[in-house]
This record gives structure tokens, sequence and C-alpha cells, in this order.
């Protein structure tokens, strides 16, 4: 399996692309049922093609084949076999090529998992689909190609190894999980534009796509909430979250998603909200396309950026074709698209969707304005403004509350209609807990969004134990089952509802976390060893400095002690600033890296960063945080998951 | 040598790939069974959805969750709608 292997099958997966979409485009003039198979056929050809030369570059990479420059650049002999693999996607030309990679496996199960229904949906479906493979394979074929040799007259004897920030256990599954949050909106997508095109006004591709959307929706929550654990664990800063704009760009596809998984719901009941459902999946799939854009071009500078290059304008012009092509499409249908339906009620569950979708919707726009601002206005003023956290905790900080509200609010309303016995019945206890658990923190001196988002928590997390009581109750009174039974069949028998109510939990414990942040501290100082330090109510000793040679690195460690004010020992942490390359004669090859350290519990983090040492001195140079209550926000992540895999859970009708 | 065999195996599973895809060209001329949209399959799917929303209410109901009046008046709006698909499916078929 030589490289050349690979390159001809992206030759060959870039030509079938192109004839499939030809042979397809006939056969919906023609209806000749020949040329659907041939077309389809092609376009299972592409992505056998395109997943076989993702196959023959992972192989280049274990076997390190440094004759392939992008081996030679993101591996090296010493690089463990992980992040050999996982330089697949550390680079441009790798992760361009992983996306088609992804987008195949998807392509396949869609194009066999629907080979007897959606007929009228279909030959649209596959077209769309390849189409979008067909825009990456020009990019990996013609502008960055993964399998390109390094030059001629040189032979590389080593490689120069893997970021060391990325030599990480969350970023070897962040990127993929990313991915496959990004690349899976396609499907949503294609279908939405096929059912538009094909004048489909039905909710059956809705029902098709939901199980989908829902999936790709928590791969792109795993993504992000892997990428936050990886920022707090790997960059030395403290948090997890720096409105940095790839961080955004992965959140703003999220926020529409989030919105469309609920707004879907509205469509597969009542029919309603056609158009705005349209609206959502086509800004989805352009957002996730904007984001591999905003990774990828080196337009912004980001801590999550590792590759830049000049696939800005191809990128912004295959969003701008996708923008064009889709809304025009959809202002066209328009006329058959409304609803005939309409809100029966203000207390009604669908306006309680519509509004959290509003707010989601009006979130996304925020952040959409503050990460391009400093494009637009270095390209109007010719000065590059930046927008700060500040702009974007501003604005999303008293939406995210009217979130977090109507994420209790929504499930106590019922769907049509709810009368006013039914909400003073419905809302009485969590809102007299919320209410109390407010007054009590204002009591304690607390003031501002901690008291609202503490107080709005207790309301959510109480409205959520209450429905699960409700139903819990009902079924132990009319079939006499124990608590445990009667709470596994009202999930089970439910999965949709209940697994979303398990992710409304999730959602409390991670505001939980957030709201943490309030209470944080922080300082940095240089220490010798013996000497002692406060950082709030702790004390930090440096105990010793340590050297290690590991395979790829060098590392200083300092042994910090760490007890209270009335000196009880609590841990001992040792976090280690380390030399990767160290072996290499050029200096500027080598690579400094401060590995962290983290006394982590449910009520604070205690996080340890070497920012430096002097050796002659025996002075290490540490900045100590003290972070409250950040394992909510990966605890509420886990919730968030295990909701979500109850809600996809098939139903005994539709397996 | 090496590389001669690889250009051979690239040949052969190229030439799999196109036998593979023109193969339905050397079929008979059939035309599209396709279906402009599929209005029965919709109107079952629409029949089996109301049905559950029938279900769900019923637990909301039990779970105290909707008063009498409420839970009545939004079966009974249910019920004219699963009737209106009936007699939908009952005209096609």
């Amino acid at each position: 399996m030589t490289p050349i292997v690979g390159n001809i099958s992206l030759n060959l997966a870039f030509g079938f692309s192109v004839l499939s979409i030809i042979i397809l485009s006939i056969f919906l003039r023609s209806g000749d049922y020949r040329l659907y198979l041939t077309g389809r056929r092609l376009s299972i050809g592409v992505s056998l093609l395109s997943i076989w030369a993702t196959i023959v570059l992972g192989y280049q990479l274990i076997r390190s084949n440094f004759e392939v420059d992008y081996v030679a650049h993101y591996t090296s002999r010493e690089t463990p076999l992980l992040y050999k693999i996982s330089a697949l996607w550390a680079g441009q030309a790798g992760s361009l090529l992983f996306w088609v990679f992804i987008l195949s496996l998807f392509a396949l199960t869609v194009i066999f998992q629907n080979k007897n229904t959606h007929k009228n949906l279909m030959p649209w479906v596959i077209i769309i689909i390849t189409a979008v493979e067909l825009f990456f394979l020009v990019l990996i074929n013609f502008v960055t190609n993964p399998f390109l040799p390094v030059e001629a007259d040189i032979i590389v004897a080593n490689g120069l190894g893997l970021n060391p920030l990325l030599q990480n256990l969350t970023m070897a599954i962040h990127p993929p999980l990313l991915y496959l949050g990004y690349v899976g909106f396609t499907i949503p997508f294609a279908f939405g534009i096929s059912a538009l095109i094909n004048k489909d006004t039905s909710s059956l591709w809705i029902q098709s796509v939901r199980r989908w959307s829902l999936m790709t929706w928590l791969f792109l929550s795993c993504g992000i909430i892997l990428g936050g654990w990886w920022a707090y664990q790997e960059l030395g800063w403290g948090g997890y979250w720096a409105w940095d704009p790839v961080e955004n760009a992965s959140l703003m596809p999220w926020l529409t998603a989030t919105a469309f998984v609920h707004s879907i719901v509205i469509q597969e009941k009542k029919n309603m909200l056609r158009v705005w459902n349209m609206v959502l999946i086509i800004l989805t799939f352009t957002l996730c396309i904007f984001g591999t854009f905003l990774t990828r071009s080196g337009i912004m500078s980001s801590v999550h950026s590792f590759a830049t290059s000049s696939l800005g304008p191809l990128f912004l012009g295959f969003v701008f074709l996708i923008l064009i092509f889709s809304i025009s499409l959809l202002l066209f249908r328009l006329p058959i698209m409304k609803s005939e339906k309409k809100m029966e009620s203000f207390s009604s569950r669908e306006s309680g969707f519509l509004f959290n979708n509003v707010i989601f919707v009006v979130m996304c726009f925020a952040v959409f304005w503050g990460t391009i601002f400093p494009v637009l206005t270095e390209a109007v003023r010719g000065v590059k403004i930046t927008v700060g956290a500040p702009f974007f905790n501003q604005i999303n900080t008293p939406l995210g509350m009217v979130l977090l509200l109507l994420t209790g609010v929504g499930p106590l309303l019922a769907w049509r209609r709810t009368s006013r016995q039914s909400i003073i019945r419905n809302f009485a206890l969590p809102a007299s807990a919320g209410l109390l658990t407010a007054i009590l923190l204002l009591l304690l001196n607390l003031a501002g969004y901690v008291v609202i988002s503490f107080s709005l928590s207790v309301f959510v997390l109480i409205a959520m134990v209450s429905e699960f009581y409700r139903g819990i109750k009902a079924r132990m009174s009319r079939f006499g089952e124990n608590p445990i039974t009667a709470l596994i069949t009202i999930i089970s028998k439910n999965r949709s509802r209940y697994g979303g109510y398990i992710v409304h939990l999730g959602i409390v414990f991670m505001f939980v976390g957030f709201t943490g942040n309030a209470f944080n501290e922080e300082k940095e100082f240089g220490i010798k060893v013996g000497q002692e330090e406060h950082v709030g109510i702790y004390r930090i000793k440096l105990s010793g400095l340590s050297e290690a040679e590991r395979p790829n690195h060098y590392a200083f460690i300092a042994n910090l002690r760490i007890t209270d004010s009335q000196g009880n020992f609590i841990v001992n942490l040792r976090p280690e600033k380390r030399i990767y390359n160290h072996r290499n004669p050029d200096p500027n090859r080598r690579q400094p890296h401060s590995e962290l350290d983290i006394y982590s519990t449910m009520i604070k983090d205690i996080y340890s960063v070497f920012s430096g040492v002097d050796k002659e001195n025996q002075t290490a140079f540490l900045k100590i945080m003290i972070n409250p209550l950040v394992n909510w926000v990966w605890i509420g992540g886990y919730i968030l998951i295990f909701g979500t895999m109850i809600a996809l859970w098939p139903r005994k009708d539709e397996v | 040598m090496t590389l001669w065999i690889e250009y051979g195996v690239i040949f052969i599973v190229f030439t799999a790939a196109v036998i593979y895809a023109v193969k339905p060209l050397l079929l008979p001329p059939s035309l599209d069974s396709r279906k402009s949209v599929d209005v029965k399959s919709d109107l079952k799917r629409r029949k089996q959805l109301l049905y559950r929303q029938i279900k769900e209410l019923e637990i909301e109901y039990s779970a105290g969750n909707l008063t009498v009046v409420d839970y009545e008046s939004n079966r009974q709006e249910i019920k004219i709608e699963v009737s209106a698909v009936i007699s939908d499916l009952i005209k096609l078929s």
C-alpha cells in the first residue's frame, strides 16, 4: 500500500462523484430507473474509494513513511501509536480527508438504510451528499493533497512530530467527535433540501432525520464538552471556554441544531413550523461548513487552530453557494410550505419550544457577530478590532438564564394549551423552591447572576424531579408497580420525553458549574524549594524539584504539597514543565509545554501550572487557581450524554 | 516490481468498480416508479403519531399534569384529527 494507491483512489473518487451527479441528474429528467441505479452505485464507489484512501494515509502514518510530506510534518519515530493515528486529523490535508471519510460512512449508511424507502427523496439526497463529497475531494485532489511526497532530493530521517498540545488522550477523541457532529448534519440537510425540491410538505422526512439529527447533535455536544475538557487540562489558563473563534465555530451550529431538535418535534406531531425547520437545518449545515472554514482557513487566530492555509476563499464560496441555493429554493417553495395550523395558545408546549428556538437563534447571531467582527472591522477600517469574553458574556448570560428558565417551564406545559389551574398546580412547587433559594442566597450576601442562576437551577431541578415523581406515582397507583419498576417503565415507554428530561437535568448541572466561575481565585508567583505561599484558604509548599527523561520529552517536575489554613494535608500535586523534541540539536525545534496537575472535587478544583524553572536558584514559577464547581460541568455533560442516548434508543415499533 | 503489482491491483479494482456501476445500464429499460409524494404512508404515519399523542395525553393526565377539562378538550381535538386522517386513508384505498 504505497501513497500512490491513496492518491489514485482520491482521483477516482473525484471522477466517480462528478459522474454520479451527472447520471442522477439525467435520471431526474428521463426517469430511466437504470440511470438511478448507476448513479447510486457510483456514489457508493465514491464513498468506498474515499474510505480506502483514508486507510492508506493511516497506514503511512503508522509505519512512519517520511517520504510522504504530511507524515513527516505531523509524526516522528517517537510519536506514540495513538497519536500517529490521531495525526490523521492534526493537519489540514488529513483533516479534510477525514471529513470525507466520515461523510462516506454516513453516505453508505443512508443509501443502504433507504434502499426501499423515500424513493421520491433519495435521488436528490444522493446528489446533495455526493456534491458535498465532491467539494472536499476537489480540495484534497487539487489544493491540499495529503499524499504529496517530500521534495525529491531530500531524505527525511525523522519527522517533526505532533504538536505537544495535541498529544493528549482527549485531543485524540475530541476532533473526531466534533467532525462526526459537523459532517452528520449533511444528512438532515440533504433530506430537507430534497423534500423542498420534491414539494414534499409531509412530516415523513422529518421522522427519518429526527434520529440522525439527535445523534449528530450528541456527537457535536460531546465534541464541545471534550474540547472544553481538553482546554481546561492542557492550555493552562484555568478555564474551559474562552469564546475563542474556533470554540464559537462549534457552538454556533450546536445552538441552531438544539433549536432544530426541539422544533422538529412540533413538525412531527403537528406538521407545523415547516419553514422554520428548513431555515434551521440550512443554517445548521451552513454553520458546520463555516465552522470548518474558521478552523481550517487560519483567518482567525485561535488556540485551537493548528493549521493555516489559503483555503478560505474556496470555503467561503462554498458557504455562499449553499446559502444562495437553499434560501432561493425555500423562497420559491414558500407558498406550499406554510402550515395550515396555528399555535392554539401562548401557554402551550409548542409556544415554549418556539420561544426557546428564538432564544437559541438570537444567541447564535450574537456569537456569530462577535466572531466575525474582527474580520469585518479589518475589511472595512483596516484595523482588526477583537471583541473579547466580556462582550459574549454580557449578551449570552441573560439569554442563557432565559433558556435555563425555559428548560424547566417547557416540560410543565401541555401540548395545545394549558389551563390556569394546571399551570398553578404544576408550577407551585418548583417556583416556590426557586424563590426560597433566591431568598437564602440574598441573605448570604450573594447577588446578580449567581443568585438568578442557582435559583433557576433549583426551579428546573424540582420541575424535572416532580415530573418523574408524578409519572412514577401514576404507574404505582394504576398498576401497583414498585417505584423502581415504575421508573424504568415510564422511561422505556416514553424514551424521547424522559430522555429529554434527563438532558435538561444535565443542563442544570452544567449551569451550576458555569456559575462557579464567579468564585474563581488565582495567583502567580515564583517559589524556592522549601518555601510556602498562600492561595485562598490553601497553603502551597514547593517540597522539591525533580527531572525525568522520557522517550519524546524531557520534564522538570515541581513537587507541591497542598495543605489547608489549619495545616491539614490535602494533596500532593506534580505539575511539569516539558521540553518536547529535547534531543533535537536545533533549539528552535524544541517545544516547551506545561503539563498541569489538578486536584478535583465536587466543591472545587486546585489547578496548578508549572510556568517556568530557574534551576540555579532552585525556583519554580507557578500559577495556582482555585476553581469552584468545575466538576459539575463534566458531570452535567455525562448526564446530557446519558439522556440523549435514552432519547435515541428506538421504540419497539420503530425497530 | 511491487509497484507494478500495486498498479495491477488498482486497475483490477477500478475495472470492478466500473463494471459494478454500469451493470444496471445493461438491464432492460424500466421507468421510474416513484410517486411525487407518498401520501398514503404520510397519512399512516400521522395516524400512528396521533395515537401516540393520545397515549401521552393519558400519561400526562394520570400523572396529574392536566385538569379534567384540559384532558377532555385535548383528547377530543386529537380524536377529530384521527377521524379525518382515517377517512382520508379510506378514500385513498
